[in-house]
């Protein structure tokens, strides 16, 4: 450290140390602009969200699970799914960005490789045992656990770096009972004789959780929402995360899951429930990020391990297909809108949608442009194509 | 018995075996290497599934009700077989061929929704994990499960499918870096024909074989699957990536280039005779170093196995033990891809640390834990039929402390007794602090509670 930085540094510590602790986070992590994913679990049916209802094939492929134009939220060539009304607005507004077609070279139909290969930035043929979150972590400077949090009980491979790991929060005020108290919070503070150095390695580890939990739950403090979440899991997950964002936490990254998206059998009513579930939480969790002048400093994106088959199976469902879609939703969007054409139902790899844009850009699209981080160290062996949306 | 010796016949338990029971013998290191090495206990395989695959032709006749019950008995076999083989690895978990049979299918990691494949292919592995690798590796790639699972019964001579060819140089055999894509090709093409039949028995289909020139490796011949595994093993590079897998499971995480290539050496020289490997592993003087005590950090099994042996634990439903797999991050017979779990730090995040820190108190202790592990997305999955939330009631487990409490209520000196025990670590001692905090009462509830303490430890995460 240079000494104007060291100068520049200090102030900003002195000047910090006589503010009240809920000016601290609002003024000196204001730079904070958070990454939130959504991860669609069981394989979400692109062609039953965004349905290119003008193409007739759709109708001839998917008799009893098509959706009519009339019930469809329309907006040029696609209409939305009906109970996506809020991604609808969203959409209307501005703030959302649909990318078609997206996945990747030689794609796995099974759920468990393809959403390691989606969680860890592998292709099909590779296998690495970092995820692509995790990999962000290691490559900046003082990274805490809580840098990455994911709104759950375990912590998916996506944010487990090589050197550092994310941290697994369902519920901030629980996880901190669990470890700040008794216990556990003896055994990291007690320095005992663990010279040996895996021994060390989990000591570390366990004080960096309780730190983290720590200020996590510290952070969980300062902001209540006002606004009125739906009663879902999902939603919970979701709160949880807009009150830490608001509350100004220096997390870069959250991550959040909503499973269901399988529909093999009886799809229509079944993804009527599961897109409501995505719509009224995403609707109640941007309301909020609105009304907090937040929507701005906030990406969110949402992604699927793979889209479904195009044709229905004789299950009134739809089997495990390729190519998928990924929106992201911000205030602040470059490129808003479908950036890309509709999937061409006539023009099909093997039955399935054929992907056009691999998600790996898209991931280094946000790591370059969203966070300034350098994408080859991240997405090794990788060559990106920088995208427009940001 | 020398205090050294015992110091050996305790890694010895560690690293061979599951652990040591709550009993060090008072053997010597050399008897207990060669008793775990015993090659005449008789072989008993696992059988607790029934039906084959049902036929394709079958498949699409089934209504959608049928279909989902055909799947939900599936998974139930499965989970069946899955506690099974716990079962076994505590019961039997003496012999280092258990031990190895386990690490056989993180190396040749398989995923099977045919419950009798696994069940064919987890036998393969307990029969032969000591013997030759060239018997077990055929072996295991000609079973159904692997064919399958690698889509080798999508190549043919007229659309070759890469897949199995390509696993079996990079993550079986030979490593990344060390063949190129034509030898890749070229080995898919000399694997054309080989399939299974119904009953998931081998089957070569000379119609779809290409019995065409390949080059493989520098050598040029009308080449079958069994002359590239020939080729395979002539490359010494096969004894030092599989040495370097032996290398994290039984000796450290941290891979030591010279000494592993040592090890390659004598396998590759013994004609891959994992049997003499490990035996000169076990009476080597470098295997019992102080640096590689503790050097391991646990895998999620190793961890769960020695509870169900030393406290005989009983679920109140099979449920409950494959749901502590699923949290710990390790479920036997679902490895995370054909890769194998990653092991080493690789198990620790920081959630999944704080269940392992609790998983004594609640197994042995009743402590509650409410965690739900993730959902894997399928509906009609494994998650799904093996619950998803551990709620209070449904962890309820018997744990028998008698056995345990006999063998240290008479020691006059039980702390430095059950500490050799419980970790791994030589010469440690527990903080005394913290001890005389947790550890509360006398006689039988002091041992437990001193024993939970230990147990509750990070250092007893290392082996």
């Amino acid at each position: 450290m240079n000494r104007r930085k060291f100068l520049q540094s200090s102030v900003l510590a002195s000047t910090a140390m006589f503010l009240p602790r809920f000016l601290k986070g609002q003024t000196l992590l204001s730079a904070n602009k958070p990454l939130v994913v959504i991860q669609l679990t069981g394989g979400n049916d692109a062609l039953n969200m965004l349905v290119p209802f003008r193409d007739d094939n759709y109708y001839r492929l998917r008799p009893t699970i098509g959706i009519n134009k009339s019930d469809l939220l329309l907006a040029g060539d696609t209409g939305f799914h009906p109970s996506l009304s809020g991604v609808y607005s969203l959409f209307d507004e501005g703030s959302l960005t649909i990318i078609n077609n997206t996945g990747y070279p030689e794609p796995d139909r099974s759920h468990f490789r393809a959403m390691d290969i989606w969680q860890s930035a592998s292709g099909s043929g590779s296998f690495i045992n970092t995820g692509w979150i995790g990999r962000y972590l290691d490559h900046i400077e003082n990274p805490k656990s809580h840098f990455a949090i994911e709104a759950d009980d375990t912590l998916s491979l996506a944010l487990k770096g090589e050197v550092r790991n994310g941290l697994a929060v369902k519920n901030p005020e629980r996880l901190f009972r669990n470890l700040s108290e008794g216990y556990f919070s003896d055994i990291a503070k007690s320095d005992g004789p663990h010279t040996h150095h895996q021994a060390s390695y989990l000591y570390k580890t366990l004080s960096e959780t309780v730190e983290s939990a720590d200020y996590i739950y510290n952070k969980s403090h300062i902001y209540k929402t006002k606004e009125k979440y739906p009663d879902s899991e999902f939603s919970r997950n979701l709160k949880t995360i807009s009150e830490l964002i608001i509350s100004g936490s220096e997390t870069k990254i959250y991550y959040a899951s909503l499973s269901g998206f399988d529909t093999h059998i009886q799809q229509k009513p079944r993804q009527e429930q599961v897109l409501k579930t995505l719509d009224e939480g995403l609707s109640a969790f941007t309301r909020d990020l609105k009304s907090n002048k937040k929507f701005e400093d906030v990406l969110i994106l949402i992604f699927s391990e793979f889209g479904r088959r195009v044709e229905q199976n004789a299950s009134n469902g739809t089997d495990h297909g390729k190519a998928g879609v990924v929106m992201l939703a911000s205030g602040s969007l470059k490129k808003k809108g479908m950036i890309n054409s509709l999937p061409d139902l006539s023009n099909l790899d093997d039955g399935d949608l054929k992907h056009q844009t691999d998600f790996r850009n898209i991931y280094a699209t946000i790591l370059k442009k969203w966070f300034g981080a350098n994408p080859d160290l991240i997405i090794p062996g990788f060559n990106f194509e920088l995208m427009n949306f940001i | 018995m020398e205090e050294k010796d015992r110091y050996k016949v305790k890694h010895l338990f560690n690293r061979m075996a599951f652990g040591i029971r709550m009993e060090i013998p008072e053997i010597a290191s050399f008897k207990v290497a060669k008793s775990l090495m015993n090659a005449e206990k008789e072989f008993s395989p696992i059988k607790v599934t029934s039906a084959g695959k049902v036929q394709k032709s079958e498949l699409i006749k089934l209504t959608a009700e049928d279909r989902r019950k055909l799947l939900k008995g599936r998974h139930e076999e499965l989970r069946s077989l899955n506690v099974a083989w716990v079962n076994i690895l505590a019961e039997e978990s003496s012999y280092l061929k258990e031990k190895l049979a386990y690490f056989w299918h993180g190396h040749f990691a398989c995923r099977n929704g045919i419950p009798l494949y696994m069940e064919d292919y987890v036998n393969m592995l307990r029969k032969d994990a000591l013997s030759d690798f060239k018997t077990l590796l055929t072996e295991v790639i000609k079973s159904a499960a692997m064919l399958q699972f690698l889509n080798n019964q999508q190549n043919r001579k007229s659309h070759p499918n890469e897949n199995f060819a390509r696993e079996l140089l990079e993550l079986f055999t030979l490593g990344r870096g060390h063949y190129s894509e034509l030898d890749v090709k070229e080995a898919a093409r000399a694997f054309t024909g080989w399939g299974f039949n119904e009953s998931g028995e081998f089957e070569f289909r000379e119609r779809q074989h290409d019995f065409g020139e390949k080059i493989f490796l520098g050598e040029k011949g009308n080449f079958n699957g069994d002359d590239i595994i020939r080729i395979i093993l002539q490359q010494k590079q096969c004894a030092i990536f599989v040495c370097t897998k032996f290398w994290k499971s039984f000796v450290s995480d941290e891979a030591d280039a010279v000494a592993i290539k040592g090890l390659a050496e004598v396998y590759y020289n013994s004609g891959y005779k994992t049997d003499e490997l490990f035996k000169s592993i076990m009476n080597s003087e470098w295997f019992y170093e102080e640096k590689y005590i503790g050097a391991r950090i646990k895998s999620p099994i190793e961890m769960i196995v020695p509870f169900i042996r030393d406290f005989r634990l009983e679920f109140t439903s099979d449920t409950q033990l494959l749901t502590i797999q699923r949290i710990l991050g390790q479920v036997l017979l679902f490895p995370p891809n054909v890769a194998g779990w990653s092991g080493g730090r690789n198990w620790i995040d920081s959630s999944s640390l704080v269940y392992r820190l609790k998983l004594a108190r609640i197994l042995l202790a009743n402590e509650v834990d409410v965690i739900q592990p993730k959902d894997d997305g399928d509906v009609n999955g494994f998650a799904k039929m093996t619950g998803s939330v551990f709620k209070q009631d449904r962890m309820k487990v018997f744990s028998d402390w008698n056995s345990v409490y006999r063998k240290f209520e008479n020691l006059t000196n039980p702390l430095s007794d059950v500490t050799n025990h419980v970790i791994a670590l030589k010469d440690w001692t527990p903080d005394a602090e913290l001890l005389s905090k947790y550890k509360v009462g006398e006689g039988s509830e002091g041992i437990k509670s001193m024993i939970l303490h230990l147990m509750s430890l990070p250092e007893y995460q290392l082996c």
